[in-house]
């Protein structure tokens, strides 16, 4: 079972605004495509812009990481919902910037959302979560019963 | 016949490891915001996941670059189920204009932005005029 995009702006689809974007849009739906997805994964989705997210797993415990630089971290909300994880939050425009002449733009402000479904069960008392130099990391242990057993098989 | 071939299979078995190497190293140009006050241009830079000890400001010659390497983000025994964070290395060179001071720079890294206040020089910079 591989994790799946959710997206709440499937129909309310958005052209990207910049090249970056589009770029990034483009490759994902390669990915999706050469990865036996689907082409269409909705990703020109309603939120303003989507912070990047690594999943990684290993026999213990899965660890998201979440690219979000120059965002306070009182302003990131985790919920763990069934197997569901959802990261929330707002990145807001630092205050002298906001009067200024601005002479580049390429830095994404404003709200997100992310949901991912685990393939397996987590502990959710024991979920943690550390921001540091603009990444989140979300350590979530598995639980026992989602991790690898080792049986012996006797063959008669 | 045979042996030539063997001989260039082996050739390049040898530049396998620094190809590899080559391939690792993902150099992305960091998203900025450049604005400007009365006083300065201040430029925003997102590195994230870069520790500050990493990140090398280098003034030369009217330009301005800034470098920082990103330490791996995942364990070795780990295996990715979804990837997005792609960069290993943040490289980006900015060209410098006359009306900066290359003398002062203020450089700030919170949160995995870096903030650099570019100074005007003396001439630049808006001057009220008294009226006599």
């Amino acid at each position: 079972m591989s994790l799946v995009r959710w997206n709440s702006g499937r129909d309310l689809a958005t052209f990207p605004t910049d090249i970056t974007t589009m770029q990034r849009e483009i490759n994902r739906m390669f990915d999706g495509f050469f990865r036996g997805g689907t082409v269409d994964d909705g990703s020109f989705g309603l939120s303003v812009w989507t912070p990047a997210v690594d999943v990684a797993e290993n026999e213990a415990e899965y660890r998201v990481k979440v690219e979000l630089p120059g965002v306070n971290k009182d302003d990131v909300k985790i919920t763990m919902q069934e197997n569901i994880l959802t990261i929330r939050g707002e990145k807001k425009q630092e205050q002298e910037s906001k009067s200024s002449n601005f002479h580049r733009l390429e830095r994404s402000y404003g709200s997100f959302q992310r949901s991912f479904t685990l393939p397996a069960h987590v502990k959710h008392d024991k979920i943690e979560a550390v921001y540091n130099d603009g990444i989140l990391t979300i350590t979530l242990p598995k639980a026992e019963e989602a991790k690898p057993k080792q049986i012996d098989v006797r063959v008669k | 016949m045979t042996r030539n071939n063997d001989v260039s299979i082996v050739k390049r078995a040898n530049m396998l490891p620094a190809l590899q190497n080559r391939l690792k190293e993902n150099i992305v140009s960091p998203s900025t915001d450049v604005y400007e006050t009365p006083e300065a241009f201040v430029l925003m830079i997102d590195l994230p996941g870069a520790q500050k000890k990493s990140i090398n400001v280098m003034m030369e010659n009217g330009t301005l670059s800034v470098r920082a390497k990103i330490e791996p983000y995942h364990p070795e025994h780990a295996s990715l189920l979804f990837s997005e964070l792609s960069a290993t290395v943040y490289h980006r060179v900015f060209n410098l204009g006359d009306g900066i001071d290359r003398d002062s720079v203020d450089a700030k890294y919170e949160n995995g932005v870096l903030a650099l206040t570019l100074f005007k020089n003396e001439k630049v910079r808006p001057k009220e005029i008294q009226i006599k």
